[in-house]
C-alpha cells in the first residue's frame, strides 16, 4: 500500500513522464532523447569559484584575472561536450539473467557496447553510481547490478541509474534505462521438518542411482584442465559461460517419488514452495526420478537437469501474474 | 597548524592586507593538503589552488607569470581527470587531455576577454602592504632607509606618440612634498580633497607628437607618474593644481594611461596665500650654520641669482653621492647634511636644497619621482626602473611658475645625464636587491640584445594585454567589427566557436569516414543496420550469416526478411567474392 502524497505523485508523473520519454526495450543506444546533462556539485562550486574570481578581476581591475575566469567558464562548456560525448552512441543490451533461489545474492545482467571511441569512467547503480567500469576501444562488456530479490516469480528488473563526469568531474552526465530483462526467483530451499512429511509409501523402495554412462545429461561440471574435450558442454561455452564438462548418465532404480503440493495441507503457500524446492533439489541431486505436483500443473516422472528446472520453474511461478505463460507440462 | 599560524602570524605584521589573505589561502591549501581523506578534500585542495594561482596576478602580471599560471591551471585540470580515472585498470585516457580542453578553450576565451564589459570597482578591497619596495613612499624623512637603486623591477613604461624628449628632461613626477611638519616631508592636505582638483579636457592638446601612454604597473598607490606639465581626459583619474595626477581606486594592476604634454606656457602661474605659507614654513633655530650660509648667499628681491648662488656652493662643496649614506636622524639633519657628513642620495639632496631657500623666504619644495630610464632601440620605448626613482627639489619663481631645479644633478651630474644604470654602477648597493637581474650582464652585447628583446615582449604582452581597458576595448572592437553592434558581436562568438570545433569535428570525420569508407565495412554496416532493428547485435567472432539465423526468433523478423537477406548477401559478396 502505497502512501498517495504530493511527493509519490511527483515521483509518479517523473517515473510516467520517464517511460514516455525512455521506453523499456531490449537494446537501448544513448541518443540527446535519453541522456540528461547538468553540472554536478563540484561544477556548481566551479562556477561560484568563478564569480568569486570575476569579482576580484572587477574590483581590482585585473586583466589577467579576468582571462583566467573566462578560461575557466569556456573549459567548463568544451567539458559539457566532452561529458556528453562520453555516453552519447553507448548501447545498452539487456543480457538475460541466470535464475536464482530467494535469499541468494543475485544481478541483473546488461551488456554496454561501444561502437566508436573510448568510454571512461561510466559509472551505474540502481539509484547510484556505485559500480564503476570503462571501455576501451571498440569494446563489449557484460556488467552486472546486484540485487537482492524479496519475493519468487519472475523479475522484472526495474529502471537503473547510468552516469559519467568524464573529464573533470564538472558536469554529470546520465540516464535511467530500462532494458526487457527478466530472471526467475526460485523459492528458497527449506528443509521439510520429518514429522510433517507424509512419505509416499513406494518411495522407500525406490533405488535411484546414476550409471557410471549413459545417454542423459546428467550435470556440468567445471572444466578442468586434461578432461577430454569431447565431454565439453559447446553449448554453454558458445553462450559466453564458463566452459564446462558433461557428466552423462542414466537414473538407474525403480518406484518414484510424487513431490505434491497437497503433501503439507494447510501450511502457509510459500513455505509449502520452499519445502518442495528442496526436495526437488533432494531428488535431483540423488539423482531419483520425481514428479511434481501443483493443483496448476502436474510433471510427468522424469529427471535430468531439464526436468528439474521445469519443476522449479512451475514453483516460481505459481499463482503469480506470470503462470500462465509456462502451461507446458 | 598552530605552527602554520605561527608563521603566518610572524611574517605578515599588518594582518589586513591583501599578502596574508593570500598566505592564509595558502596555508589552507597546505594545510588541507595533509588532512586530506576524500574526493571532497581533493576538490577543495584543487580549487583553492585555482584561486591562489589566480591570485598570483595580484602581485605579477608579466607574460612569463601568466605562462606559469597557466601551466598550473593546466595541471590542476590533471588532477581533477585523475579523480574520473580507475587508478587500477591498465588503460588510461590521453594524458594531454587537460592541454587540449584548455587549448580548445583560448579562442572563445579571446573573444570574451575583448568584449566583455569593463566595469567600474564595484567596492574597496584590501590592498597589498609591502609596497616599500616600491619606488618614493608617500614622504620622506631624512633617517628612513633607502632602497633607491637595488631593485631592477619595472616600476613603468612609457611609449611616446612622436619624438621622445631630450633624455634630461625625463623627470617623471609622482607626488610633490610640500608640507614639513616634524621633521617629517609631507603632501599638501589639500591633495585629498577632491574639490581642488583641476578639470582636464580644456589643456587637452590634440597634437598626437604630445600624447603619449604611460603603462603603470600595478604599484596599488595612487600615484601615475608624469611628465611636468601633463593632462589626461581619462576619468579615472584626477588632476591636482601642483599637476600631479592621481588614480580614483588604486593601481592593482598594470593600466594604460594616455596623457598629454602641454607646453609650460599653458600652464597659468599662480600661488594661493595659503600655499605660499605651506611652502615656505620651515622651522627657525635648528639649523644655525645653514641659516647663516643663507643670509650670506642671498640676494634679496631675486630668486634667480639667489638659487643660482647656491648651487654654486653645492658645487664647490665636495659632496659625495652613494646609496649608502652615514644615516643622520637628528632634528638638524641640514646642518649636519652640509656641513658634516657631505655624502647622501637624492633625496637628501632636494631636503637640504629646498630647506635653505625656504629659510631665505622662497617658496620650494620637494617632487618624487622618477628619472631617466632606459630606451629600448626595437620599439622606442623607455622603461623606468624601480633603481630610476629620484627626488629634486621645485621653486616658486614670480611669473614663471614653479621651476624645477635638481642638486643632485649638480652633485653628480653623470647621474642626470646617463641614468642610474650608469652612473650608480660604482656606488655601493646598487642592484642588491636583484641579483639575478640580466642587468649585470648588460655589458655582454649578445645578452644585452636579448635582455632588450625580453623588455619588447614584455612590452607588446603590457599593452597588448594589461592595458586593455574601456576607452581600448571600444577602439580594438571597432577596430575589429567595423561598429559595435549585437549582431556582430555574435558573428565574433561565431568565429571563435567554429575556430574552436571545425577542426575537432573535421578530425572525426575523416577518421570516421576514412574507415567507413572501404566497401566491405559499408556492406557489414548496413548489414548489423538491419539485424539492430530487430533487436540483435552480432557478438564477437559472430558470423553474417549465423547471426541473422539468430534473428529469426525476433519478434518482427518476418516483416524484414527480405531487406536482411538482401543485405546479407551483398554483405557476403563484397567481402569474399573480390
Amino acid at each position: 500500500m502505497q502512501m498517495v502524497g504530493p511527493r509519490n505523485l511527483g515521483r509518479a508523473s517523473w517515473n510516467n513522464w520517464l517511460t514516455r520519454r525512455i521506453p523499456k526495450q531490449s537494446i537501448v543506444t544513448l541518443n540527446q532523447r535519453r541522456l540528461f546533462i547538468f553540472p554536478s556539485a563540484a561544477g556548481l562550486a566551479f562556477l561560484a569559484l568563478q564569480v568569486l574570481l570575476l569579482l576580484v578581476a572587477i574590483n581590482y581591475q585585473n586583466n589577467l584575472i579576468y582571462g583566467l575566469v573566462f578560461l575557466f567558464g569556456t573549459v567548463l562548456v568544451v567539458t559539457i561536450h566532452l561529458t556528453f560525448m562520453n555516453l552519447h552512441g553507448l548501447t545498452l543490451k539487456a543480457a538475460g539473467g541466470a535464475p536464482i533461489f530467494l535469499g541468494e545474492r543475485g544481478a541483473v545482467r546488461f551488456e554496454l557496447i561501444c561502437a566508436q571511441r573510448s568510454r571512461w569512467s561510466v559509472g551505474y547503480g540502481w539509484q547510484r553510481a556505485d559500480l564503476r567500469t570503462q571501455l576501451a576501444g571498440l569494446d563489449r562488456k557484460t556488467l552486472e547490478l546486484p540485487i537482492t530479490h524479496d519475493r519468487r516469480g519472475r523479475f522484472n528488473a526495474p529502471r537503473f541509474y547510468l552516469e559519467t563526469r568524464y573529464p573533470f568531474g564538472l558536469i554529470r552526465c546520465w540516464s535511467w534505462v530500462e532494458l526487457t530483462s527478466s530472471t526467475l526467483v526460485y523459492p528458497r530451499p527449506v528443509p521439510p521438518p520429518a514429522d510433517e512429511r507424509i512419505v509416499p509409501e513406494n518411495a522407500d523402495g525406490a533405488t535411484f542411482r546414476r550409471a557410471t554412462s549413459g545417454d542423459e545429461l546428467w550435470e556440468l561440471k567445471p572444466y578442468e584442465r586434461g578432461e577430454p574435450l569431447k565431454h565439453l558442454h559447446w553449448l554453454s561455452v558458445a553462450k559466453g559461460f564458463d566452459p564446462s564438462i558433461k557428466v552423462m548418465g542414466e537414473s538407474v532404480g525403480t518406484g518414484s517419488n510424487s513431490i505434491d503440493f497437497e503433501d503439507y495441507p494447510g501450511v502457509d503457500t510459500e513455505l509449502r514452495l520452499s519445502w518442495l524446492c528442496f526436495r526437488i533439489l533432494e531428488a535431483s541431486s540423488l539423482g531419483q526420478k520425481f514428479a511434481l505436483k501443483l493443483p496448476t500443473i502436474e510433471q510427468t516422472m522424469g529427471s535430468g537437469i531439464a526436468h528439474r528446472d521445469q519443476a522449479l520453474e512451475a514453483l516460481s511461478l505459481f499463482r503469480t501474474n506470470d503462470s500462465d505463460s509456462v502451461v507446458r507440462a | 597548524m598552530t605552527l602554520g599560524l605561527g608563521v603566518w602570524w610572524w611574517t605578515f605584521p599588518s594582518k589586513l592586507a591583501l599578502e596574508p589573505a593570500v598566505g592564509l589561502l595558502f596555508l589552507g591549501a597546505w594545510l588541507k593538503l595533509v588532512e586530506a581523506k576524500d574526493r571532497r578534500d581533493g576538490y577543495v585542495f584543487i580549487y583553492t589552488g585555482f584561486v591562489l594561482a589566480a591570485s598570483v596576478f595580484l602581485f605579477h602580471q608579466t607574460l612569463w607569470q601568466a605562462m606559469l599560471v597557466l601551466l598550473g591551471v593546466v595541471m590542476g585540470f590533471s588532477a581533477l581527470l585523475q579523480f574520473e580515472l580507475d587508478s587500477e585498470s591498465g588503460k588510461q585516457p590521453s594524458r594531454w587531455l587537460p592541454v587540449a580542453a584548455v587549448t580548445l578553450a583560448i579562442p572563445i576565451t579571446l573573444v570574451w576577454f575583448l568584449i566583455f564589459p569593463r566595469i567600474a570597482p564595484l567596492w574597496a578591497i584590501p590592498l597589498a602592504a609591502d609596497v616599500s619596495r616600491m619606488g618614493m613612499s608617500d614622504t620622506l624623512r631624512p633617517g628612513d632607509v633607502s632602497q633607491l637603486g637595488r631593485d631592477a623591477s619595472l616600476a613603468f613604461r612609457v611609449e611616446f606618440g612622436g619624438e621622445p624628449p631630450s633624455y634630461n628632461q625625463l623627470y617623471w613626477r609622482g607626488i610633490t612634498l610640500g608640507r614639513f611638519d616634524e621633521g617629517t616631508w609631507r603632501q599638501h592636505r589639500w591633495l585629498n580633497q577632491t574639490s581642488q582638483r583641476v578639470s582636464a579636457p580644456e589643456l587637452m592638446v590634440s597634437d598626437s607628437d604630445r600624447r603619449y601612454t604611460v603603462l603603470q604597473k600595478a604599484s596599488h598607490r595612487h600615484w601615475i607618474y608624469a611628465l611636468m606639465p601633463s593632462v589626461t581626459s581619462d576619468d579615472r583619474v584626477r588632476i591636482y593644481p601642483d599637476f600631479t595626477l592621481k588614480t580614483r581606486w588604486p593601481i592593482t594592476s598594470d593600466m594604460a594611461f594616455d596623457l598629454s604634454l602641454l607646453e609650460p606656457i599653458a600652464v597659468n602661474p599662480v600661488i594661493s596665500a595659503t600655499s605660499r605659507r605651506v611652502e615656505t614654513a620651515f622651522p627657525v633655530g635648528l639649523n644655525p650654520r645653514s641659516e647663516a650660509l643663507v643670509r650670506s648667499l642671498a640676494i634679496p628681491g631675486d630668486i634667480g641669482a639667489t638659487i643660482d648662488r647656491v648651487l654654486q656652493w653645492y658645487r664647490s662643496q665636495p659632496f659625495v653621492y652613494t646609496l649608502e649614506p652615514t644615516p643622520i636622524s637628528a632634528p638638524d639633519f641640514v646642518d649636519r647634511f652640509l656641513f658634516d657628513t657631505q655624502s647622501g642620495f637624492c633625496e637628501h639632496y632636494a631636503y637640504s636644497f629646498v630647506a635653505p631657500l625656504r629659510l631665505a623666504g622662497i617658496p620650494a619644495r620637494i617632487v618624487g619621482g622618477y628619472m631617466g630610464g632606459e630606451v629600448n632601440p626595437l620599439n622606442g620605448t623607455v622603461a623606468v626602473r624601480e633603481m630610476d626613482a629620484h627626488a629634486w627639489a621645485e621653486v616658486w619663481i614670480e611669473g614663471l611658475g614653479w621651476m624645477r631645479y635638481d642638486p643632485t644633478g649638480v652633485v653628480a651630474p653623470e647621474h642626470v645625464q646617463r641614468g642610474a644604470l650608469e652612473s650608480l654602477e660604482d656606488a655601493g648597493g646598487f642592484l642588491t636587491a636583484s641579483p639575478l637581474s640580466l642587468m649585470h650582464l648588460r655589458h655582454w652585447r649578445w645578452i644585452n640584445r636579448l635582455r632588450l628583446s625580453l623588455d619588447d615582449l614584455n612590452y607588446r604582452w603590457q599593452s597588448a594585454v594589461m592595458g586593455y581597458d574601456r576607452d581600448r576595448q571600444v577602439s580594438a572592437l571597432t577596430r575589429l567589427l567595423g561598429q559595435i553592434s549585437p549582431a556582430r558581436l555574435l558573428a565574433l562568438f561565431a568565429i571563435a566557436i567554429s575556430v574552436t570545433f571545425v577542426p575537432v569535428i573535421a578530425l572525426f570525420m575523416v577518421r570516421y569516414y576514412r574507415h567507413n569508407r572501404q566497401p566491405r565495412v559499408r556492406a557489414v554496416q548496413v548489414l548489423d543496420r538491419e539485424l539492430r532493428r530487430l533487436g540483435i547485435v552480432r557478438n564477437p567472432g559472430e558470423t553474417l550469416r549465423a547471426a541473422v539465423t539468430r534473428s529469426q526468433h525476433s519478434e518482427h523478423y518476418l516483416e524484414r526478411a527480405v531487406m536482411l537477406s538482401d543485405a546479407l548477401a551483398q554483405a557476403e559478396a563484397t567481402l569474399y567474392q573480390s
